[in-house]
């Protein structure tokens, strides 16, 4: 602890290493456990509420593009995790960088399995009417 | 809150940190003794344990209903319980045992572990945490007193509207059911809240979010699933309870009301609950499987991944109960592949507790007993979860027994055992003695044989058509066998959980004295007496990694906090990331109020039955003890 203050007391400017802040910056190791979730919800439920509309209208279009919507917001997640990633190296003490890339690769799996669940739920469409079972 | 006391100093010290200022200290965070005392105590030790104790009286009382149930299916056309008698002991029991027994159970584990698991000398709203407590206790009496007073809900434990409407169910059984399902909630809230304020803020300089134990990451996601889950089912009962008592309509089809509403309300509640109860067993699992093999965790970030994942895709499930309610099918599809997910987070969490176990010296004294019971009922419970996640297999079997053997594999499995496992471990540091490891173990095993007994031949009976919630059935269906074996099975089981009970009251007189930390565990919460000091320790710490337990034994020496005063409650505030040190709470004193303001606050809620103005009556009253409750404390306490 004694050298933690110490180490955050001592800017290390060479090599562009610098103390950590727990400000805006401490954020974005966040971004990928907040859009990963936020995605596949999205998909989940917009999807889910558009299923009698899409059979009304007989367009399969608007899920596509909230499939393509959903995917975009997962890989805005991963590159925000991958860049904290990257930042974490740049940081002192040690202790939060290792905390800052250990919420960054959860982050990034999160994104991952968002991704995936995103995925699985998407292929039905294809083998699946969207007209199937819905009272008309 | 004040700043950062300049006096507050982060030191090293080669011997036992003990103050001389120990006794003023203890006399400072002491509960007052005595009857009236009790109704004034804050202290996160004692409330935690209320909360333990009284879920395991509501788990011993609905066992009973449940043995009940079974006596009266012992044999086809049996006259032990008659229709309507079922009907109210199957609803108070799952009712009892999802919101009396499993959820309090877990929040009061985390009550009573987190402060000591994060060093904190209490939780950040203590007396908030008194008003919970006595909010469950006066609603789950109430609740299942109701039962004897001939007022008990009947409509099972998911209420289906419109079965639980005015039309269908008159009398005052299913308004206690709502009212007091609320009333409860509103506890759950309140220790969710604290749980989430306490991890974030109170944690001691040093433990970082990476260096939380596994233990606590499980009870933050809890109770961030309490808050997002909670309100749904709040709002569903309160919309019922205005469809019975002032005739809104919202789950009245004829009027534009939607009964399907009513059940996905329900089940967004209904299904993370599952997992509410789950996740915590989990973190229990862990702490466990780490002592007992004395390693580090396999795969932390895994783990923290999988738990957390749990918990955001558990709010994805709930259309999997509503398969049969003539939803599109493309809309059924997105929650059958998000079922099947949720089985890759719990498939991680498995293989790093194998990974941990693989080639360790495993100790295997009673807890490691239970954790392996666990294994088997639990990974039982999610394969049959895996197939009911299936849509067509699921419309097969829904409302058969099939699915009464599947949740009560996971929810015996997931809870129960993990419960017990904690019980035995955490015994000593609560009480300062060691249960009986020889009756703890028979218990063990007889409980794991009377469980399958019971619940595995349900399976069969599923599958070959029995329904679920049916009082009696006919000899010639041929399920007699299968019942009865069952019955006997409920029969060894409840034999099990007594030689427990008897084990504990045994050892609360006769067990061995425990050593401060007899499992040579990692975690803080043993580095304090057991039973833990009024003020849980003599001075916080400082930790340097995830076992500071394990590197002060190492190393001789530990990391304290210095500068705290011992004339008043205080506890060291830390930065959310990183623990770093930012300020000192002084936090409130013992005090009756709390239990003043549930009380008038139960009083409106049960008489929202029988008139809504208890409603006005309610505002007001609870107004004014809180008035009291949050006085301004005298000048010289807040410097
Ligand atoms: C201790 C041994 C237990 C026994 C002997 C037992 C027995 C039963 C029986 C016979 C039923 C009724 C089935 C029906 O008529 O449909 C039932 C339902 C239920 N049980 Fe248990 N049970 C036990 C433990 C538990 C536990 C630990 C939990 C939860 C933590 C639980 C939760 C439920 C629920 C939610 C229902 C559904 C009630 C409904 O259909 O509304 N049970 N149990």
């Amino acid at each position: 602890m004694a050298e933690d203050a110490h180490e955050q007391s001592h800017e290390h400017k060479e090599d562009g290493i610098r103390a950590h802040q727990e400000g805006a910056e401490a954020l974005t190791p966040w971004v990928g456990w907040v859009l990963a979730p936020a995605a596949w919800a999205l998909h989940q439920g917009i999807g889910y509420a558009m299923v009698p509309w899409l059979c009304g209208t007989q367009r399969v279009w608007p899920y596509h593009a909230l499939t393509a919507f959903a995917v975009a917001i997962c890989a805005i997640g991963a590159a925000t995790a991958v860049h904290a990633l990257h930042r974490s190296q740049k940081i002192r003490p040690e202790r939060s960088a290792q905390r800052m890339r250990m919420m960054a690769l959860v982050g990034l799996m999160f994104c991952g399995a968002a991704f995936g669940g995103i995925a699985v739920e998407y292929v039905g469409v294809f083998y699946i009417s969207v007209c199937a079972g819905v009272d008309q | 809150m004040t700043d950062l006391d300049p006096a507050l100093d982060l030191r090293r010290s080669r011997h036992d940190p003990v103050p001389e200022h120990l006794a003023e200290l203890e006399r400072t965070w002491l509960s007052p003794p005595g009857f009236l005392g009790w109704f004034t105590h804050v202290n996160h030790t004692s409330i935690g344990l209320r909360f333990l104790i009284t879920s395991l009286v509501f788990f011993m009382l609905a066992g009973l209903l449940g043995l009940a149930m079974r006596m009266q299916l012992l044999s086809p056309l049996n006259g032990f319980l008659d229709p309507d008698t079922y009907n109210q002991v199957m609803t108070v029991h799952g009712t009892a045992m999802m919101f009396l027994f499993a959820i309090p159970a877990m929040e009061g584990i985390g009550i009573y572990l987190v402060p000591l698991m994060v060093g904190a000398r209490d939780m950040a709203f203590p007396r908030l945490n008194a008003f919970g407590y006595y909010v469950y206790l006066i609603g789950g009496t109430t609740f299942f007193a109701s039962l004897f007073l001939g007022l008990a809900p009947d409509a099972g434990w998911f209420n289906y509207v419109p079965l639980s409407n005015r039309d269908y169910s008159e009398g005052y059984g299913i308004d206690v059911w709502t009212t007091m399902i609320t009333f409860i909630e509103v506890s759950a809230l309140t220790a969710a809240v604290e749980l989430i304020v306490t991890i974030f803020k109170l944690r001691v300089p040093g433990m970082s979010l990476h260096r939380m134990p596994i233990f606590v990451w499980a009870i933050l996601v809890m109770a961030f699933m309490i808050l997002f889950a909670m309100p749904s089912v709040i709002v569903a009962s309160a919309f019922l309870m205005m469809d019975r008592l002032v005739e809104t309509q919202f789950f009245v089809a004829e009027m534009g009301g939607s009964p399907l509403l009513w059940q996905h309300l329900f089940w967004f509640f209904g299904h993370p609950e599952v997992y509410i109860i789950l996740v915590p067993a989990l973190g229990i699992v862990t702490t466990i499987v780490v002592t007992f093999t004395q390693r580090p965790v396999f795969g932390y970030t895994a783990l923290v991944l999988a738990i957390v994942g749990i918990g955001m895709v558990s709010f994805g499930l709930w259309v999997h109960h509503m398969y049969t309610t003539g939803l599109p099918l493309l809309g059924r599809s997105f929650f059958q592949a998000a079922s099947a997910m949720i089985a890759i987070a719990s498939g991680v969490q498995i293989f790093s507790w194998i990974a941990t176990l693989w080639g360790a010296r495993i100790r295997f004294a009673t807890p490691m007993w239970f954790v392996l019971g666990f294994f088997g009922v639990f990974i039982a419970g999610g394969l049959t979860g895996v197939m009911v996640a299936s849509v067509p297999f699921d419309r097969q079997v829904h409302d058969t027994y099939f699915v009464v053997a599947h949740f009560h594999y996971v929810l015996v499995g997931g809870a129960v055992f993990p419960l017990f496992a904690g019980l035995y471990y955490w015994f000593p540091k609560a009480t300062g003695r060691l249960l009986h490891e020889g009756l703890g173990k028979w218990s063990c095993a007889i409980i794991f044989a009377g469980f399958n007994v019971t619940f595995f031949p349900m399976h069969q009976l599923g599958l070959e058509g029995m329904p679920r919630r049916v009082y009696t059935y006919l000899p010639e269906m041929d399920w007699t066998f299968l019942n009865q074996l069952s019955s006997i099975g409920s029969l060894i089981l409840a034999a099990g959980f007594a030689l427990t009970l008897w084990n504990v009251i045994r050892s609360l007189r006769h067990g061995a004295d425990s050593p401060p930390n007899p499992w040579h565990a990692p975690t803080l919460d043993w580095a304090t007496t057991s039973p833990p000091l009024n003020c849980n320790f003599a001075r916080q710490a400082v930790v340097e990694s995830r076992h500071p337990v394990w590197d002060w034994s190492r190393d001789g020496k530990r990391g304290v906090v210095d500068g705290l005063r011992s004339d008043r409650r205080e506890t060291v505030v830390t930065t959310l990331l990183d623990a770093r040190p930012q300020s000192v709470q002084i936090l409130p004193k013992p005090t009756p109020w709390p239990f003043f303001s549930a009380v008038i606050a139960s009083i409106c809620f049960f008489g929202l039955i029988f008139s809504p103005w208890f409603y006005v009556a309610g505002v007001f009253g609870t107004f004014v003890t809180f008035v009291f409750w949050f006085l301004p404390r005298k000048r010289e306490e807040v410097v």
